[in-house]
C-alpha cells in the first residue's frame, strides 16, 4: 500500500511539474503576430545590397526604404525560400527614404497585406511594445522586439534589435499595425544602441501615388528568378581544398583574356575562395611552422589556420554552392599624366620627378552572363562603388588618386557549369563601362576555367547524392 | 688530362629505371581490370564488404558518411572508392573515374546499399 501511495505522489508530482513547465513556454503576444504576418514580409535586393519590404496592397504593391532600392536598375524581391522575382520601382521619395516597388500580384495571392496605422495623433507612445520583422545579416523573416522608447515627429526611436537588412521592414504594433518603417539606427561600441524607424503616416500620400500608378503600371513578369540554395558547400571539402600545397589560380582569373580591356574579372568557387583567404595566414604562419617543428612542439600547441570551419558556420553565410563573379575597375595613370611624365623625363632625363595621376579605367554600368547564348539570371547582384583615395611619394615622384567607380559581384548557381551530353556549355561575360555605353566587352570563358569550376564542386555533388539517398539494404 | 671515356654503369642507373617504368605503364594502364561487365552485373544490394573485395580488390580510398538527410532517415555509410581512368571529359582539369560502393555500417556484417559504376575494364585478370 505504501509503495502504491509513493509511486502514485511521484506520478502526481511529475505531471504538476511538467504542466508548469508547459504553461511557462507559452506562446507570446509578439509570436502570434509575428506568425500571422511574416509571410507579407520580404527581402528586397537592390543593387547596392539588400533590405525588407512588406506587402501593403494585394496588387503587389510592397513598401521599402527608398535606399534600398537605390541606383538599381534591377530589383529583386525573394517572397520565401523559393519564390524570387523581379520588381518594379513605382514611386519613391529619396529625402523621406520610402519607395514603394511592384511584383506580379499573381505572387502574392493568399499573402497578408499589412494594415497601416494611419492614427496621426496617437500612433504610438513611449513604452509601447512593438516588433519588427525583417531579414537583417544573413537570416531570413525574423522577428524581433522592444519597446519605444521616443515617438518623433517624424520617426520613432525603440529598443528593438535593428541590423542591416532589417532596412524597409514594418514595425508593428500588439493590435498588428504598421506603425512605422526600419530605417536606421546608433550605435556606439560597446552598448546595444538605438533603433530609428521612419513613421509610416509620413508616407501615406506616396502610398496613395503609388497605388494610382500601379492601376495602370504594367508589373513584371511572375518569372521565378534562382534562388540562394539552401544547401552548403562540405567543410570537410573546404579544409581538403585549403589543405593542397599548390593551387593553380589561373583558371579564376580571366582579367588576361581582354587586352586593353577596363576590368579586372574573377570567377570564384568555395574552395577557391577558402584557400584564397587563407593564403595570407598561411604566409604568415611559415616561420611559426618551423618553429614549431623545430621545438617538436605537440599538435595542441600548434598554430593552425584552418580552425574556422564550424558546423554553425552556415548560420553565419557560410559558402554557398555557388559561383561568384567578380568585376572591378582596372586601376591607371590618366593619360595627361602619363604623357606629362614621359615629356619631362625625356627632357630632364633621370633628374625628373614628376607627379603621377591615377584612375579608374573603367566603370561598370552593365554585366551579364550567358550560357549557350541565353542570359543567365543571377542569384544575387550586387553594384557597389569603391573609391579609390591614396596619396604616396618616392624618389621618382608624387602618385596621388581621387575617383569612384562602380565594381560588380554576381552570384550564379553552379549548375550552369554542368556538362549536357558530353559537352561543356559555352559560357560568355559581356561588361560595359558607363563611359562607352555601345563599346560591349565579351569575354570567351575559356574550357580549362569551366572545367576547374565545375570539378571544384564534385565534393558538393556527392554531399547532395548522399543527403537524397535513402536506405534500401536491410537485412 | 681531360677524360673521355663513357661512363657505362652511370648511364645503366638511369636508363634501367625508366625501361621498367615505360614497361610497367605499358602493361597496366589503370589499377582495376575487375571492372568487368560480368563483375558488375554481378553486384546486388545486401552484398557484404568481403564480397564486393571478392569481385573488385582492395579499394583506393574509403571513407565515412552521412546519407539520406533529406530522405527523412539519415543512416551512416562506408565509402568503397575505386579510380579508373583519366575521365576523358576534362581535358585541362584532371579527373579520374571512379566507381563507388556504400556499405549500411549500422549492421553487422555491414550490407552493400547503393553504388554508382562509372567506368568498366575490358579485360579481366581471370
Amino acid at each position: 500500500m505504501r509503495v502504491v501511495s509513493i509511486f502514485l505522489f511521484c506520478l502526481l508530482t511529475f505531471f504538476l511539474v511538467h504542466a508548469a513547465v508547459k504553461a511557462d513556454r507559452k506562446i507570446s503576444e509578439e509570436a502570434v503576430i509575428f506568425k500571422q504576418l511574416r509571410d507579407g514580409v520580404f527581402t528586397i535586393f537592390g543593387e547596392e545590397g539588400h533590405g525588407s519590404g512588406f506587402l501593403i496592397d494585394s496588387k503587389g504593391l510592397v513598401l521599402t526604404n527608398q535606399h534600398v532600392v537605390a541606383n538599381s536598375s534591377r530589383i529583386n524581391v525573394l517572397v520565401n525560400d523559393s519564390i524570387k522575382v523581379a520588381a518594379k520601382l513605382l514611386k519613391a521619395d529619396e529625402k523621406m527614404d520610402v519607395a514603394v516597388i511592384l511584383i506580379h500580384p499573381s505572387i502574392v495571392r493568399g499573402l497578408p497585406v499589412l494594415k497601416l496605422s494611419r492614427n496621426k495623433d496617437s500612433i504610438a507612445f513611449e513604452g509601447e511594445k512593438v516588433i519588427a520583422i525583417g531579414s537583417p545579416l544573413h537570416q531570413e523573416k525574423i522577428l524581433t522586439s522592444g519597446i519605444i522608447s521616443k515617438v518623433l515627429e517624424t520617426a520613432i526611436i525603440s529598443d528593438v534589435n535593428i541590423n542591416p537588412g532589417n532596412s524597409g521592414g514594418p514595425l508593428i504594433n500588439m493590435d498588428g499595425e504598421v506603425i512605422a518603417i526600419n530605417t536606421f539606427g546608433e550605435q556606439v561600441r560597446p552598448g546595444p544602441g538605438v533603433s530609428g524607424s521612419i513613421l509610416v503616416t509620413q508616407a501615406l500620400n506616396l502610398i496613395e501615388d503609388a497605388i494610382k500608378l500601379s492601376n495602370s503600371a504594367q508589373p513584371p513578369e511572375p518569372r521565378l528568378l534562382p534562388v540562394m540554395p539552401k544547401t552548403h558547400y562540405p567543410l570537410s571539402a573546404l579544409e581538403y581544398a585549403a589543405s593542397i600545397k599548390k593551387r593553380d589560380t589561373k583558371p579564376y582569373n580571366l582579367t588576361k583574356l581582354v587586352e586593353r580591356g577596363k576590368f579586372n574579372i574573377f570567377i570564384s568557387t568555395p574552395p577557391y575562395l577558402y584557400r584564397a583567404e587563407k593564403q595570407y595566414e598561411l604566409d604568415l604562419s611559415k616561420r611559426r611552422r618551423a618553429r614549431e617543428e623545430k621545438g617538436n612542439v605537440g599538435k595542441e600547441g600548434q598554430y593552425n589556420p584552418f580552425d574556422d570551419l564550424k558546423n554553425w558556420y552556415q548560420y553565419l553565410g557560410g559558402y554557398s554552392p555557388t559561383v561568384v563573379v567578380a568585376i572591378t575597375p582596372k586601376i591607371g595613370e590618366t593619360s595627361g599624366s602619363a604623357f606629362g611624365n614621359l615629356l619631362g623625363a625625356v627632357v630632364l632625363g633621370t633628374s625628373y620627378h614628376g607627379s603621377h595621376e591615377y584612375e579608374y579605367k573603367g566603370d561598370l554600368g552593365y554585366f551579364s552572363l550567358s550560357v549557350n547564348g541565353l542570359v543567365s539570371p543571377e542569384i544575387e547582384h550586387a553594384m557597389i562603388f569603391e573609391p579609390l583615395d591614396f596619396l604616396g611619394a618616392d624618389y621618382y615622384g608624387v602618385y596621388e588618386a581621387k575617383d569612384i567607380a562602380r565594381s560588380g559581384v554576381f552570384t550564379f548557381p553552379c549548375e550552369i557549369f554542368k556538362p549536357i551530353n558530353g559537352s561543356w556549355p559555352d559560357i560568355s561575360l559581356k561588361t560595359v563601362s558607363i563611359d562607352k555605353p555601345n563599346d560591349t566587352t565579351v569575354v570567351v570563358v575559356p574550357r580549362q576555367t569551366i572545367e576547374q569550376v565545375w570539378l571544384d564542386f564534385e565534393p558538393y555533388r556527392e554531399q547532395m547524392r548522399a543527403d537524397s539517398t535513402r536506405l534500401v539494404a536491410k537485412p | 688530362m681531360i677524360n673521355t671515356t663513357w661512363n657505362y654503369p652511370a648511364i645503366s642507373v638511369i636508363a634501367v629505371p625508366l625501361l621498367l617504368m615505360i614497361g610497367c605503364a605499358a602493361s597496366s594502364p589503370y589499377k582495376h581490370l575487375e571492372f568487368t561487365q560480368d563483375n558488375v552485373s554481378a553486384v546486388h544490394s545486401g552484398m557484404t564488404i568481403s564480397e564486393v573485395e571478392v569481385l573488385f580488390g582492395v579499394p583506393d580510398t574509403t571513407y565515412n558518411m552521412k546519407f539520406g538527410k533529406n530522405s527523412g532517415a539519415e543512416w551512416e555509410g562506408l565509402v568503397y572508392k575505386y579510380y579508373g581512368p583519366r575521365d576523358t571529359l576534362y581535358v585541362f582539369a584532371k579527373r579520374r573515374l571512379a566507381n563507388t560502393f556504400v556499405f549500411y555500417t549500422a549492421i553487422k556484417p555491414p550490407t552493400l546499399n547503393n553504388w554508382d559504376i562509372e567506368f568498366t575494364s575490358q579485360r579481366s585478370r581471370k
